[in-house]
């Protein structure tokens, strides 16, 4: 029991991080591929990935709640069950309204000599 | 800041462009000096109904509502042509639009008996019609509210006794409710409004129902009618939520164009 606790204490952690930081502007660790290097910040002005950055903030949080989750011997499983799933709920309505909206644009190909 | 305001006032010259100019230019209370000298120095100008006008503006950014309309009053008797006296009864209507008087903002943009075709009549068309709506909108929200209240009221009385502990639905729901409150803290204050009074109210909501039905037993009409109660409420609160932090053309736009 105590392991399920600690688990769903890490993923309501997890997804509410997700969440957070997703829309709350939030430092994160950003990763630069055309440049090939990290970067902590907010925004950034270039081509970047948050995902990983994101990722190890989530973890890290998820990590946190799932001790504090776990060395809370009364907390009901039901409710961390429920709280689990809604702030889950809460990222996937997130995301889904976010990637609906979404119109990638690629970038402009560098420019190659005429065959 | 004495020294540079008794500055301007000495360097207060007779044309109204340049000093309009200046004005702009410095902070908001010492251009208002700036402007006041020349309104002193220059009491029968042909401009100072403009003048006045200006000063008007700069006191409605500061909400100085009051203020605004009574130099609108002075620039009114100074007796200023045709197209400054729309101005300034456009002003004096924004005003009360501002201030969230949306009844009497509707009157005064009906009242401006502008030229037909004219942009003061086209602004107040379009602003009288706007403030006709809100003025509506708030008198259905206040009526909805005390409905609401005294639902609400009716049952916190009955059950006063069990509303502690909360019930399961209100820690259920409790992490996605914070988790929306602190994402809305950083939001602008028409959507933080919103989203607060909608959580805030939604737990209040859940807490009281979650409490009143553990202490009764539904049969199936009761039932339909606890169901019937809670979609009210809902949709109450949802309503009074829009209303109140001013998004209801904001939600209008998105549904009929797309949250684009």
């Amino acid at each position: 029991m105590t392991a399920t606790r600690a688990a769903l204490g890490g993923a309501t952690g997890f997804f509410a991080a997700w969440f957070l930081s997703s829309v709350v502007p939030t430092p994160l660790l950003w990763y630069l591929p055309l440049a090939g290097r990290f970067v902590f910040a907010t925004v950034v002005t270039e081509v970047g990935m948050d995902f990983y950055g994101r990722l190890l903030l989530c973890l890290a949080v998820g990590g946190g709640t799932a001790l504090l989750a776990r060395a809370w011997r009364a907390a009901p499983v039901k409710t961390l069950g429920a709280w689990t799933l809604t702030t889950l709920a809460l990222c996937v309505a997130l995301e889904v309204t976010v990637l609906a909206r979404r119109n990638p644009v690629p970038l402009t190909l560098p420019a190659t000599s005429a065959q | 800041m004495i020294a540079l305001v008794a500055f301007v006032l000495l360097q207060a010259g007779d044309d109204f462009e340049q000093v309009e100019v200046e004005a702009v230019q410095l902070p908001l209370e010492q251009g208002l000096a700036r402007m006041d000298a020349f309104i002193a120095q220059h009491p029968g100008h042909a401009e100072i109904a403009r003048a006045l006008l200006w000063e008007a503006q700069q006191r409605i950014t500061q909400e100085h509502f009051d203020d605004a309309r009574a130099l609108l009053d002075r620039a009114q008797q100074s007796k200023p042509d045709a197209d400054l006296g729309f101005d300034l009864a456009l002003t004096r209507a924004d005003s009360f639009a501002l201030e969230r008087r949306f009844t009497d903002a509707a009157l005064a943009y009906e009242s401006l008996n502008a030229p037909p075709g004219s942009r003061w009549a086209l602004q107040a068309s379009l602003r009288g019609a706007a403030m006709r709506g809100e003025s509506a909108r708030h008198g259905v929200m206040n009526v909805v509210a005390a409905i609401c209240a005294l639902l609400i009221g009716a049952r916190v009385v009955r059950r006063r006794r069990v509303l502690w502990p909360p019930p399961e639905e209100v820690m259920w729901s409790a992490p996605v409710l914070l988790a929306l409150c602190l994402a809305a803290l950083t939001r602008p204050a028409t959507e933080r409004t919103a989203v607060l009074v909608v959580c805030l109210g939604g737990l209040g909501l859940l807490w009281l129902t979650g409490a009143d039905l553990r202490q009764r037993t539904l049969r199936r009409w009761a039932r339909l009618g606890e169901l019937l109660q809670a979609v009210f409420l809902t949709a109450s609160l949802l309503f009074c939520a829009i209303v109140v932090s001013d998004l209801w053309a904001r939600v209008a736009d998105t549904f009929a164009a797309g949250t684009e």
